[in-house]
């Protein structure tokens, strides 16, 4: 690991700052983006600009690795030239239907995450996908996409991807390259063998699916061999939830909640917005109702949301009123809670248990009251890392609180009733251990990995006779397994999947498989005994479930099934049931102590937080995901232990020191990380992390590529997957690099010594209820500019377009998830640069989101969060401009800050002039690998639209200005006046948005979304006062605090301008 | 670092220039003399129309002629470039496209041996790219033919080339010419495909008189905004 060094990294001197001692007093600070920020430096002039030589030269290794990462450039060379070299056009020899040369064309597909579906659809240029956008006509996600499914057409193009079979006779031989032939005869002798005994030996080990194609080998195959066993393991389980509805309804149900009813919403550490398999439509649902303009105007509801959670997520940090609060108290203050809304509602006066923390108490009761109020209006959701019982007594309440029919419905779970995925592994293990299984088929998942260090799954594995991993890589699992075969991508294969709330989608395949790879099925129906195509087993089973050949061609139009989203089914409490009463002893026990609190003694609890980029481990080779800066602590290729600032202290460890972390007997060596809002007596350990046979970029144990970050898993126990207690923190003398981009293309206006002056031009904030009183407010932040005319400024040029183009971006609706970011990075080729380059600030995403916090540094848990996205501004008077000796950036007539990359020669002054910091520069060529054979596979990668920037080029946000230009063309080809409308250009973020906090659109039309929001009262544009006249607008983020607690956490100035 | 400088640098022996200077004006004059003209003749040759590919002229895989083809046979453009009303693109046809007649129409010629093995075999054939603008340009064939510009305009008298050769210069200067001043090469839509229209065919109307009525008939403004082509 090369980012492990004896001596603290020189340069960024957090350490010191951080964590010694506490700082000395609290200085009445509004909005920072770093503790290093907060806790000041002497020095006014935070060195975010210019960086001293803090790295060490990058070595012959890592240089080589991220050179070779991504990307390609189409060689520019022989534009012109002396003699030209041959170029060649190459039409099919058959025309294809409905395909126009130079037009991308949509299908709609779908892709599955941990047993749920996302509907895409996939953009094809001549024959190959190039892009995925959501399917409009998905009812969970309505044209909205996260990160994961954007960046996935990077994970089909990934020349890691296991391209051959491969078989290794026992733990001691080589692993050797075999033929398909190879493994059908092996199928063949293996399915004679167990079919004889009726399966026995065999297990079947899958990751979670919601396939009916799937489904119907499975019946097929336990058919043949009953006694054989199929199990799914997810190393993020849900099963907890299903298993709490069993308890309190007595039937396994899954929850769905409709946040656009729910006036209050209680998520105890649930994180609905961010990883909840139907995030994307909760996103949605919450920030509809999340426009105080329509709620002033009576038009829509302005929802109020309580999070209580140990490490901040996307929901904490979207939220109104946060609780850090341990994970494993969390049943604590369910019970209060309960016990609490119990009281109201039938008019009692509240029990007198306490959590122990005035807080916390004062907390749950505001909640209680706010629930109370809003029957029949509220969502109570508890996380999947929640133990049944925590989830029964949840759906209890909302139950009595009449929230289940209106804001909560239940579906008949589609698994039924299983055990368990970390019990059933658990089993598997003890049996392959004991020799009992013969034969065993890994699906997709890679359990050496991600299995919890308890299993020792590789040993047990060793004792298998016949392993087969089928896999889209040759991973850890591959690795230890007689038999590997390389399994195809979701864009390479038939198959269909369902989403969260039931509704199926097929999914299409848009090309061959690229490495001669087979789909899960089609390697299972072979085993089976006949070669089937993934076509046909989908077709089948589709047809098998009631559909006919024209139900099969709208569905595979529309990319949904007509009419399969789930009908809610009616519930009822099961008061007989023994279960019930069980429950009913649990609420009581939990009630029955005064205090129920954690005391401040209490054991360091470990939380294992799947992470938002790599999730479990399986995005880990995908390199935009992994250069992705993670919403919360900003982190890009790596994770960490999160600790809080006081917990840190008391650990005597400090932010990017290495610490072993001990827990059930197993030790993982990791970096800490002092993370705000995370709750004290807490460690939130990333997983995903840590790959040992990920690929280039995931990194491998062996070879050039050293690890990613750090592997958690060996700490998780079988009986404790996401939460455990007695974690132990031991302090090493190493220290650790991170890269954080927290601190990155910090948007001064005149230095750091005016940063208090600052924070409220930037990020404008206010209170429903003040917004209520006064809408203006935010707009009175700062002094609006006299407009006195000396002479007839000569950069004021007229603008003479017949559009004028501008964007509103509206902080009260982004939660941070950061699907505009990886969907601008597809849109507009824009490369990775790797570690060592984000270390030296050189990350090249046209679309970063600040986030900052509020706080004080006495309360560091209690920190608010604002996420603000940030790209290039197109001002009409713009800095980067007047200061360009070559006119490499110019404007258009329509306003639009344009960047010529032909004629940038590379000084860079653009980017120091601009006050926004969103200019970015190619250090390298980042293209260079692609130039290897081997990688030329990515080039599929690229949007042909837009051109690949080379070495020595400015590059930034455009506006997208390649679907700007397509849509006036377009617009002007079916009629000469024709005007673009409103709609007609939607810019990639925008695309990509579940919260529609981005508009797009023409300042010219008074009519459109844009203007209105630009002239809304909550609109603002950053630094007016430069009178730069930025295009893009931001809408003030509107809390909606309850008035009880309000007092608890005021920040400074949410109210309004000192004097205004 | 400033405590250890206390031990004086040893001082630097001055600078001199050697005595073989004094003869260097031989050298140094000549290049004065020769620089400006070697920089004027490559500046020239650099933005000559020859080293922007006029006449380039490849040999393609089968000697298809546009002579017979568009010329004497007087077949429409875009029965074979279909696309080029709809897409920035105007596409090569398909095998298929040639076998519509060939299947037909000397079908046991020799040279037409590849397009048969083509059809045949279903590979595509391998035509050589004739126009080629920089990857940073974006053309749009759609936007030009749907607004008064003709194929010729552009591409030449194509129905009179046996082998299609590279006839405009297709350079920067040369685009913006037309997009400061679109009037001259403006034709009615009907006519775009033309090869041989000229503005007095249109009636009494002269090309200044036409080119200001279409102008205004077809709402043109053409845009000299770096990202019309470059993004």
């Amino acid at each position: 690991m090369s980012s492990i060094s004896e001596k603290r990294p020189g340069g960024l001197e957090a350490p010191d700052r951080m964590t010694n001692a506490a700082p000395a007093t609290s200085p009445d600070v509004g909005y920072w983006r770093s503790l290093e920020e907060l806790h000041g430096k002497e020095d006014p002039n935070i060195a975010a600009e210019f960086l001293p030589e803090q790295l060490d030269p990058m070595d012959g290794t890592t240089r080589r690795r991220f050179m070779q990462i991504m990307g390609a450039s189409v060689a520019m060379a022989s534009a012109v030239g002396c003699t030209r070299q041959h170029r060649y056009v190459v039409p099919a020899a058959k025309g294809i239907e409905g395909r126009t040369i130079g037009q991308s064309q949509p299908f709609a597909t779908a892709m599955e995450v941990a047993g749920s579906a996302i509907g895409i659809l996939a953009q094809s240029y001549e024959g190959r996908p190039i892009r995925l956008d959501g399917n409009p006509l998905h009812p969970l996600n309505k044209g909205a996409v996260n990160s994961w499914a954007v960046s996935s057409i990077l994970g089909l193009y990934d020349p890691d991807r296991s391209q051959a079979i491969r078989y290794k006779a026992n733990s001691k031989t080589a692993v050797v390259d075999k033929k398909w032939d190879d493994v059908k005869a092996a199928f063949k002798s293996l399915q004679g063998e167990l079919a004889g005994k009726q399966g026995e030996g065999l297990r079947v080990l899958s990751e979670a699916s919601s396939s009916i194609t799937m489904s119907s080998i499975k019946a097929k195959l336990l058919a043949v061999m009953p006694k054989a066993q199929w199990i799914e393991y997810e190393p993020v389980g849900r099963d907890n939830e299903r298993l709490g509805t069993k308890l309190v309804f007595g039937a396994p149900l899954r929850a769905h909640y409709d946040l656009s009813k729910a006036e209050v919403i209680a998520d105890l550490d649930a994180d609905l917005l961010g990883v909840h398999p139907a995030s994307l439509q909760y996103t949605r649902d919450f920030a509809g109702n999340r426009s105080p303009e329509a709620t002033v105007a009576q038009k829509a509801l302005f929802n109020r949301l309580y999070s209580v959670e140990s490490n901040l997520s996307t929901t904490g940090g979207s939220a109104d009123h946060r609780l850090a609060w341990r994970s494993s108290d969390v049943k604590k203050f369910v019970a209060v809670l309960a016990g609490q809304v119990n009281a109201l509602l039938k008019n009692q006066p509240a029990p007198s248990v306490s959590l122990g923390n005035p807080k916390a108490d004062k907390f749950v009761a505001v909640l209680a009251k706010d629930l109370v109020a809003s029957k029949g209006k509220g969502v109570v959701a508890v996380g999947f890392r929640q133990p049944p019982e925590v989830h029964a007594a949840v759906h209890e309440l909302n139950f009595q609180l009449g929230n289940v029919g209106t804001t909560v419905a239940y579906f008949a779970a589609p698994e039924g009733e299983v055990k368990s995925s970390n019990v059933a592994l658990a089993e598997l293990a003890k049996d392959m251990e004991a020799g009992k299984v013969s034969t065993l088929f890994i699906l997709g998942s890679n359990p050496v990995y991600s299995a919890p260090g308890d299993l020792k799954f590789a040993d047990a594995l060793a004792k298998v006779a016949n392993s087969i991993h089928i896999g889209q890589y040759f991973d850890e699992t591959a690795g230890h397994c007689t038999w590997h075969l390389p399994q195809s991508h979701y864009l390479e294969a038939w198959s269909d999947a369902r989403a969260w709330n039931g509704t199926h989608s097929i999914v299409q395949p848009l090309i061959e498989p690229l490495y001669k790879s087979k789909s899960q099925s089609e390697y299972l129906s072979q085993f089976l005994g006949t070669a089937v195509k993934s076509y046909d087993l989908t077709l089948a089973a589709f047809k098998s479930a009631g559909g006919t050949d024209d139900s099969w061609k709208k569905s595979l139009r529309d990319g949904v099934v007509a009419d399969s989203t789930w009908k809610p089914v009616t519930v009822k409490l099961a008061t007989s049931t023994a279960d019930n009463a069980s429950l009913a002893i649990w609420l009581t026990t939990m009630l029955s102590n005064d205090t129920v609190g954690a005391t401040s003694n209490a054991p360091l609890e470990a939380v294992f937080v799947p992470d938002s980029k790599v999730f479990d481990g399986r995005y880990t080779n995908n390199a935009w995901l992994q250069e992705l800066p993670d919403f919360i602590t900003k982190l890009t290729w790596d994770n960490a232990i999160l600790l809080s600032y006081a917990t840190a202290t008391k650990l005597g460890v400090k932010h990017g020191q290495m610490a072993n972390a001990t827990l059930h007997g197993a030790t993982v060596k990791a970096a800490v990380y002092i993370q705000p809002g995370q709750a004290d007596d807490s460690a939130a350990l990333l997983l995903g992390y840590g790959r040992k046979a990920a690929g280039v970029v995931g990194g491998t144990a062996v070879g050039r590529v050293s690890t990613v970050g750090f592997d958690f898993n060996p700490l998780r126990h079988s009986t404790a997957m996401d939460i455990a207690t007695g974690l132990k923190i031991t302090p090493l003398n190493e220290w650790y690099q991170f890269a954080s981009t927290q601190e990155h293309s910090q948007i001064d206006t005149a230095g750091q010594r005016e940063r208090d002056k600052r924070d409220d031009v930037l990020i404008r904030t206010d209170t429903l209820a003040h917004f209520k009183k006064e809408p203006d407010a935010v707009k009175r932040r700062v002094h609006e500019l006299p407009q006195v005319k000396l002479f007839e400024n000569p950069l004021n040029t007229t603008v003479t377009g017949e559009y004028k183009w501008g964007m509103a971006i509206d902080l009260s609706k982004c939660t941070g998830c950061n699907a505009c970011v990886v969907a601008c990075q597809s849109e507009n080729n824009i490369p990775v640069v790797g570690k060592e380059q984000v270390i030296k600030q050189r990350e090249m995403h046209w679309l970063r989101i600040d986030r900052y916090f509020n706080g004080d540094s006495e309360h560091l848990e209690d920190v608010t969060v604002v996420h603000q996205p940030m790209m290039c501004v197109h001002c009409e008077n713009a800095p980067c401009e007047q200061v360009c000796p070559v006119a490499a950036t110019v404007h258009s007539a329509d306003g639009t800050n344009d960047m010529v990359y032909n004629r940038c020669i590379g000084t860079r002054y653009c980017a120091n002039n601009c006050p926004f910091k969103v200019r970015r520069f190619n250090f390298f060529n980042y293209h260079k690998a692609l130039d290897d054979e081997k990688n030329n596979v990515i080039r599929l990668t690229f949007n042909p639209d837009v051109t690949v920037r080379s070495r020595g080029v400015m590059e930034k946000c455009t506006y997208c200005i390649q679907r700007i230009r397509a849509a006036k063309v377009r617009v002007k080809n079916a009629d000469p006046f024709g005007k673009v409308k409103d709609g007609d250009i939607i810019t990639a973020c925008q695309q990509a948005c579940p919260a529609a906090a981005i508009t797009f659109g023409d300042l010219n039309n008074q009519a459109s979304l844009v203007t209105q929001l630009q002239n809304s009262k909550r609109g603002y544009k950053m630094l007016e006062d430069l009178n730069i006249k930025p295009r893009t607008a931001y809408l003030a983020r509107i809390r909606n605090p309850h008035p009880d607690l309000e007092a608890t956490t005021s920040h400074k100035k949410e109210a309004g301008h000192g004097h205004a | 670092m400033t405590e250890t400088s206390a031990t004086p640098v040893a001082e630097k022996p001055l600078f001199f220039f050697p005595k073989w200077f004094n003869k260097a004006w031989w050298v140094i004059l000549p290049v004065a003399l020769a620089g400006p003209p070697v920089f004027l003749t490559i500046a020239w040759f650099g933005f000559n129309h020859q080293s922007t590919h006029v006449g380039y002229a490849p040999k393609q895989p089968i000697n298809y002629s546009h002579t017979v083809h568009a010329g004497q046979l007087g077949i429409d453009c875009r029965y074979c470039h279909t696309d080029v009303e709809k897409s920035g693109q105007a596409n090569i046809p398909p095998t298929e496209t040639c076998m519509a007649c060939h299947s037909m129409v000397a079908t046991g010629k020799g040279s037409l041996e590849l397009l048969r093995e083509s059809w045949n075999s279903k590979k595509p054939i391998e035509w050589v790219k004739v126009h080629k603008l920089p990857d940073f340009v974006y053309f749009n064939h759609s936007a030009h033919v749907n607004r008064g510009v003709g194929c010729v305009s552009c591409h030449g008298r194509v129905d009179q080339m046996d082998v299609v050769r590279h006839e405009k210069p297709l350079s920067m200067a040369w685009c913006l010419e037309c997009h400061r001043n679109p009037e001259p090469h403006l034709r009615p839509l009907d006519q775009i495909t033309n090869m041989t229209w000229k503005p007095g065919d249109a009636g009494n109307e002269t090309a200044e008189t036409l080119g200001k009525t279409l102008r205004k008939q077809l709402n043109l403004n053409p845009s000299t905004d770096c990202s019309t082509c470059h993004r």
